[in-house]
């Protein structure tokens, strides 16, 4: 009997789960062996698929990762000796994300205060028995705030309403970046 | 009274039921999940010219050896 999509996602995925699949797992071994090699100082998920660590799962095609970067001579933020190295590794780029064992990863490095923090506090987790990270549901609150797209807005409805914010951490990190003003229009 | 508004309040209620169900699964089943869902959107999106693919799902047998550019 073949099993339909819709009720794979109604019984928890049953089908996939009958097949043992693992999708990501190698994906972010690749990750583990790049922060040991020092390519990169630091990685966590975010984006969807860091929400849905949070949340009920949301629709998404890459894999968003955000890194710091050990410091280049000129201070600049170049992605260039992470893709060097994973085409290295045999893993091409397409278009702005790398394939890395099937998975499309999109890199993003640090680039603003909210960001540098959101990497320092990220929580530590185990995905099956592979060692990751993933950016705390509060700064994924914060950050869907800082970008003010619908989606983000969308996400963070979501994110409030079943992610168990701490409120007070999330008001602090709201304020150290200058967000609260947008937070209280947000969910006025 | 609409006498409708009992069975569609159910309905809206079982919804929200397994939304938050499919929220507390654990975050491995979430990944499956998210493929499904991409298996399922794939085909609708490329119909609207969107060049999008559902993540890789083969799970390799044993130690399989990393790809390097020497293979």
């Amino acid at each position: 009997m073949v099993t339909k999509p819709w009720k794979a996602l109604i019984t928890g995925a049953t089908e996939t789960r009958q097949q043992g699949l693992a999708p990501m797992k190698h994906t972010l071994e690749v990750l583990n062996e790049l922060e040991r090699a020092g390519i990169v100082t630091r990685y966590a998920i975010g984006g969807a698929m860091g929400a849905t660590f949070y949340v009920e799962p949301l629709l998404t095609f890459d894999l968003d990762i955000f890194v710091m970067l050990p410091q280049t001579a000129g201070g600049l933020l170049t992605l260039d000796v992470l893709y060097e190295a994973l085409r290295a590794r045999g893993y091409a780029e397409e278009g702005e994300c790398v394939n890395i064992e099937g998975v499309p990863v999109q890199f993003l490095p640090a680039y603003n205060a909210l960001l540098v923090e959101a990497l320092q506090e990220a929580r530590e987790s185990l995905y099956e028995e592979v060692q990751t990270r993933v950016l705390r549901a509060e700064h994924l609150t914060a950050i869907c705030v800082q970008s003010g797209r619908a989606k983000d807005r969308e996400r963070v409805r979501l994110l409030q309403e079943q992610a168990a914010l701490d409120i007070d951490y999330l008001a602090g990190v709201l304020a150290r970046h200058g967000l609260t003003e947008m937070w209280q229009e947000w969910t006025r | 009274m609409d006498p409708v508004s009992p069975e569609v309040d159910r309905l809206f209620a079982a919804k929200e039921e397994r939304r938050k169900r499919l929220a507390r699964l654990p975050f491995a089943e979430k990944v499956k999940v998210v493929v499904r869902l991409q298996q399922m959107a794939v085909p609708l999106l490329r119909r609207r010219g969107r060049q999008v693919r559902a993540w890789n799902l083969e799970e390799p047998q044993g130690d399989r050896p990393r790809r390097r550019v020497d293979d």
